[in-house]
């Protein structure tokens, strides 16, 4: 029966969902439960001179207000530099500074409201390039004491939380060598991951000193792992729930709000105190991605080779990178993207500001930095004169070509020639269009950014009929892990899809362990653990039935849910409880598989020269293609349409890759062409913290055609050779699109995102930022005067070195 | 907070008499109630017009199509005289919010909010829609132009209620309504744009929304254009006759305003011209 995996299975929480009978956090309603409210921070950079919760205490109705001296506790995954709320200063505007446990949400409220808090204002500073110099204001002057993982680097006595090098080859010489230096710079704002779902979180604190935690998040065990080291207790005494999780694209991972809710109620023991954010509070309160000025210079020679490379990231970290520094590590660690350049200097650069937290963001660095990348390769291909395929094709990395930590690339790592062939075919790369009308194209690569110890669990138990439940602690974040899984351990027993229970709903006191669900690693490392517990199981029902034939365990043969030796044979339901001979006596029992999976084999990168021979468990690598029109009047977007490829090893559900990819694509047009937060700079506000006017596309602004396909390159040690996609199918789409408005317009946008007043600044020089408000409108430029000689280009700095 | 629903227009009418500084009307609610929950608004009573009978028809006279104050902008978008008559009211009303929005406000809360983005705004202007507004004993009848005052101000007093919008018969076929927002569905207009041709006279009619405190006719432009013709060159000197004061926000600057406006008139007109 060996026909589950590849299968267009329908979602195995699709039912749950589409009745309502999936409860979230927010839907479960405990008897007599509390409702929490935070104090936030109305400054960007502030002294905390004093905070008074008297009346709010004496407010009828109020159960608990605790606020930083109560709690001065640390959190933090990678870099642990937070307190739970704010204690000697604020540093962004936004952060935690007290909260409040009531009867109801308004008595709540108006203890919000009673707390006194007084602030001496600090200098703020809200760009990182600024942040690194000396004069800049230090947002952690404890950074030296903070502690940290060892993969990670901060600049003691300064606002860098983290610095990745890379040092490969002779940069220096090979740009004296190069026929053509071209330097760009690039920027990313920040962007907000508007989950569906809000943060949500439910604490219990009962009098034996147990703690319980219901939390919409991605990752259970990690938030168990980290409140028991923030309130200083046995893992044992803390239990996390899992319900549903109304998306998390990174914001739930690792830990949030949840530190708040216990520490409310452990101030009420015996009552549920439950927090849920609003959609104003998720805007800017708790994460966001971070932002990134990029700077690329890059020496070619004639025949489009690329000789040498500097990239430079500076992270915008926001006031605090407790998960913040991972993502600049892996911005290092990928810092050229998916090329082959023998001579490198990279610096990705974490800085600390007064913005808002900048964490996880599906991609985790890299749409940020393929969005500099992709545009780059456009650019140069186009001084160079070669087909942005083509050039592409010279550069990528192939069978035999060292990326950039020094890691040996294989046939078995994937395929991006394969990808990238098939995006241009599926776009009809080179065929004639109308004016305005162009394509543009971007390569992916990601790994999953995980410690190396990052490990994944898997339980399956058999039932009486010979079907099983399978445990996991994969969050179902709306990727289809659990529909993936099953289809694993269906495949893998042998047996109908329909015999495979997900029990996929995590509680850590019962469900197997899991690290995070982060990284796009579901399907690789837990999708290995259910596929090893399942072959656990299998192991040891054929122990069992040798037993019975009286043969060695070798021996027994097991297909399609039937052991067997030679004319002898046992089907599974016989055995998976125990085997009755005929006279009664049983041998063998209720079987229960288990299966545990990390990656083998991953050393931490050189802190000098960034050089590892594996850095990361695996690479998976795409391409995406975009057909656009740009209006030239009004300088709108239409997408015709994205086409993407990614190698992902083997496609386990086609449905719900496509429904990645699709989703992908849509999320990363988001942030191509309209998602930016908008800090106010001179009060640290953020301007837009609502969906009235910080956007995300609709049903109606889908690309009008979309389409995916896959290249299967096994995955050596992947669970039928698959590789992670989750992420990267939004990677390369704000840089494919920026490449086609290029190609349509002649107007190169490096700032994200690319918007209609962009690009009418650029087609048709005009400047939307003149205070002269009767300013006559100007009348468009034709394009064949704009299109000879060098394109305009909507860059602040273009730098161009010829020889 | 205090929550009343009369059944009847007396029961209304006497709490408009008894109460009208203290409440605040509710027809739909997608505004009022988000400006409470903001807190920019705590009315100490709310009266909910959706229990009378009669508000949320739409009935027709030789003279006009009137309009109840409850009628949602959804009904309108589907009604099938006014796609009939007044086509770019359907639309304009089809361009407001999500269906859920539309399915919720009426047409006269739209016009009642008077916010200089108010999508049906240009529209109603341009085919020179009539608002009753009722008071106990009392009713008068305003042009849009009277009846809006500035940006989120109108002529209706505190103890009044708009009861009816009036469309004057017959309609004209030849309007369009163009709105360039940030995205396609559920956005406020970063300009709106009404723009038609009237009457056996073929007169151009003209009303550009969110890029001035009040939503007007562009009289000065459409004066050019009756007299010069609809000609490129017509248009584009046309466009500088706009009278325009947009704001900066975060919908768009106040330059890129002026230019989307004078690109869309460019466009819209010659789309109309193609009609003539």
């Amino acid at each position: 029966m060996k026909n589950s995996v590849g299968k267009r299975a329908q979602r195995v929480d699709g039912l749950a969902k589409v009745t309502g009978c999936a409860k979230f956090v927010a839907d479960l309603m405990p008897g007599g439960a509390l409702c929490a409210k935070i104090l936030h921070s109305p400054h960007p950079h502030a002294e905390i001179v004093s905070i008074d919760t008297t009346a709010a205490e004496k407010l009828p109705g109020v159960k608990a207000v605790i606020c930083g001296r109560d709690y001065p506790l640390h959190t933090g995954l990678y870099h642990v530099d937070q307190y739970m709320f704010a204690m000697e200063k604020v540093r962004y505007v936004g952060e935690p500074v007290a909260a409040v446990a009531a009867l109801d949400e308004k008595t709540a409220a108006q203890a919000i409201d009673l707390i006194k808090v007084r602030y001496r204002k600090l200098k703020p500073n809200f760009d990182p390039i600024h942040g690194m110099k000396k004069s800049a204001p230090l947002i952690h002057p404890n950074l030296h004491k903070y502690f940290h993982v060892s993969a990670i680097n901060p600049v003691p006595h300064t606002n860098i939380a983290n610095h990745f090098k890379i040092r490969k080859g002779d940069p220096d010489s090979a740009f004296k060598k190069s026929f053509c230096i071209i330097e760009n710079r690039f920027h990313v704002p920040q962007i907000q991951h508007v989950p569906m779902e809000t943060h949500g979180a439910i604490a219990l604190a009962e009098q034996t000193g147990r703690i319980t935690v219901w939390s919409s998040c991605q990752s259970p065990f990690t938030v168990r792992y980290l409140m028991a080291n923030c309130f200083k207790r046995e893992i044992g005494d803390i239990r996390v729930i899992a319900p549903y999780v109304g998306g998390g694209f990174g914001c739930k991972a690792g830990i949030n709000i949840e530190p708040i809710t216990v520490a409310l109620a452990l101030k009420c023991p015996g009552r549920h105190v439950k927090l849920i954010l609003t959609r104003e509070e998720e805007m800017y309160t708790v994460v966001v991605r971070q932002a990134c000025h990029i700077r690329i210079k890059s020496g070619v020679d004639r025949t489009g080779r690329i000789l040498a490379q500097e990239n430079e990231y500076i992270w915008d970290c926001g006031a605090y990178a407790g998960y913040g520094v991972n993502i600049v590590r892996a911005a290092g660690y990928s810092i050229c993207g998916a090329y082959n350049i023998d001579n490198l200097k990279g610096d990705s650069i974490g800085v600390y500001t007064n913005r808002p937290v900048g964490s996880a963001f599906r991609g985790f660095g890299m749409s940020e930095i393929h969005w500099a990348i992709e545009q780059q390769m456009d650019i140069l291909a186009h001084e160079l004169g070669i087909d942005p395929v083509e050039f592409r094709h010279i550069n990528a990395l192939k069978p035999g070509s060292h990326n950039a930590t020094g890691e040996l690339v294989t046939v078995n790592t994937g395929n991006i020639h394969k990808c990238l062939d098939q995006v241009a075919a599926d776009l009809g790369w080179g065929k004639k269009l109308p004016k305005y009308r162009a394509l543009g194209i971007a390569l992916a690569q990601k790994a999953p950014a995980m410690p190396n110890n990052a490990t994944s669990s898997a339980v399956v138990k058999f039932n009486e009929n010979g079907g099983v439940e399978l445990l996991f602690s994969g969050m179902e974040i709306g990727q289809g892990v659990m529909t993936a899984m099953a289809q694993i351990c269906a495949e893998t027993l042998e047996i109908p899809l329909e015999k495979v229970t997900v029990v996929g709903l995590p509680d850590t006191d019962y469900s197997p362990y899991e690290w995070q669900t982060v990284a796009s690693r579901l399907t690789f490392s837990c999708g290995n653990a259910v596929k090893k517990a399942a072959e656990d199981a299998i192991c040891q029902m054929k122990i069992i039935s040798a037993g019975i034939f009286k043969v060695r365990a070798d021996d027994v043969v097991y297909k399609n849910g039937v052991f067997s030796h030679k004319n002898k044979s046992i089907e599974l339901v016989q055995i998976c409880m125990g085997y009755q001979f005929t006279d009664g006596h049983t041998v063998g029992g209720a079987i229960v598989g288990r299966g545990h999976f990390t990656a083998e084999g991953c050393i931490n990168c050189d802190p000098d020269t960034g050089y590892s021979p594996k850095p990361v468990a695996n690479w998976t690598f795409g391409a995406q293609g975009v057909d656009l029109s740009v209006c030239p009047e009004t300088g709108r977007i239409t997408i015709h349409k994205v086409s993407c490829t990614y190698d992902v090893g083997k496609v386990i559900n086609p449905l719900t890759i496509e429904g990645q990819a699709y989703g992908g694509i849509v999320q990363g047009m988001g942030a191509g062409i309209m998602e930016q937060l908008i800090v106010d700079e001179q009060t640290g506000m953020v301007k837009n913290p609502s969906l009235v006017d910080y956007k995300i596309p609709t049903a109606l602004d889908m690309p009008e055609e979309m389409t995916a396909s896959f290249v299967e390159t096994a995955q050596l040690d992947g669970p039928f050779g698959a590789r992670g996609v989750g992420e990267h199918t939004m990677i390369p789409t704000p840089a494919a699109i920026a490449n086609a408005v290029y190609h349509a317009t002649g107007v190169r946008i490096m700032d994200l995102p690319v918007t209609p007043e962009k690009i009418l600044s650029g087609m048709h020089g005009l400047d939307f930022d003149s205070k002269d408000s009767n300013a006559k409108p100007e009348q468009p430029v034709s394009r064949s005067k704009k299109k000879r000689g060098r394109p305009p280009l909507y860059a602040k700095k273009w730098d161009r070195v010829k020889r | 907070m205090e929550y009343l629903k009369p059944v009847s227009r007396k029961e209304l009418h006497l709490l408009l008499k008894k109460k009208g500084k203290n409440l605040r009307l509710l027809a739909g609610g997608t505004d009022l109630l988000v400006r409470i929950r903001h807190g920019k608004e705590s009315p100490a009573l709310i009266v909910d017009l959706k229990g009378i009978r009669g508000f949320d028809k739409i009935s027709s006279n030789k003279k006009f199509i009137s309009i109840g104050p409850c009628v949602t902008l959804q009904a309108i978008a589907e009604h099938d005289e006014i796609r009939r008559n007044f086509p770019a009211l359907a639309e304009a009303s089809r361009s407001v919010g999500s269906w859920q929005i539309r399915n919720r406000a009426p047409l006269a809360g739209n016009i009642c909010n008077a916010s200089p983005a108010a999508d049906t705004l240009p529209v109603l202007v341009l085919y020179d829609a009539r608002v009753k507004l009722s008071h106990s004993g009392r009713r008068r009848i305003l042009s849009m132009k009277r009846f809006l005052t500035g940006p989120g101000k109108s002529a209706l007093r505190p103890d009044e209620y708009l009861s009816e919008i009036r469309l004057p018969l017959p309609g004209e076929k030849r309007v369009l309504f163009e709105k360039f927002s940030r995205r396609k569905g559920l956005d406020l207009s970063t300009v709106s744009l009404a723009a038609g041709i009237f009457g056996r006279r073929n007169r151009v009619r003209l009303a550009i929304g969110a890029c001035a405190p009040i939503v007007k006719r562009q009289t000065e432009a459409e004066d050019f254009l009756n007299e010069h013709g609809l000609q490129d060159k017509d248009l584009e000197l046309a466009c500088s006759l706009l009278q325009l004061s947009p704001i900066t926000d975060l919908r768009g600057k106040a330059a890129f305003r002026r230019h989307i406006a004078a690109r869309l008139v460019v466009a819209t007109m010659k789309k109309l011209r193609e009609d003539r």
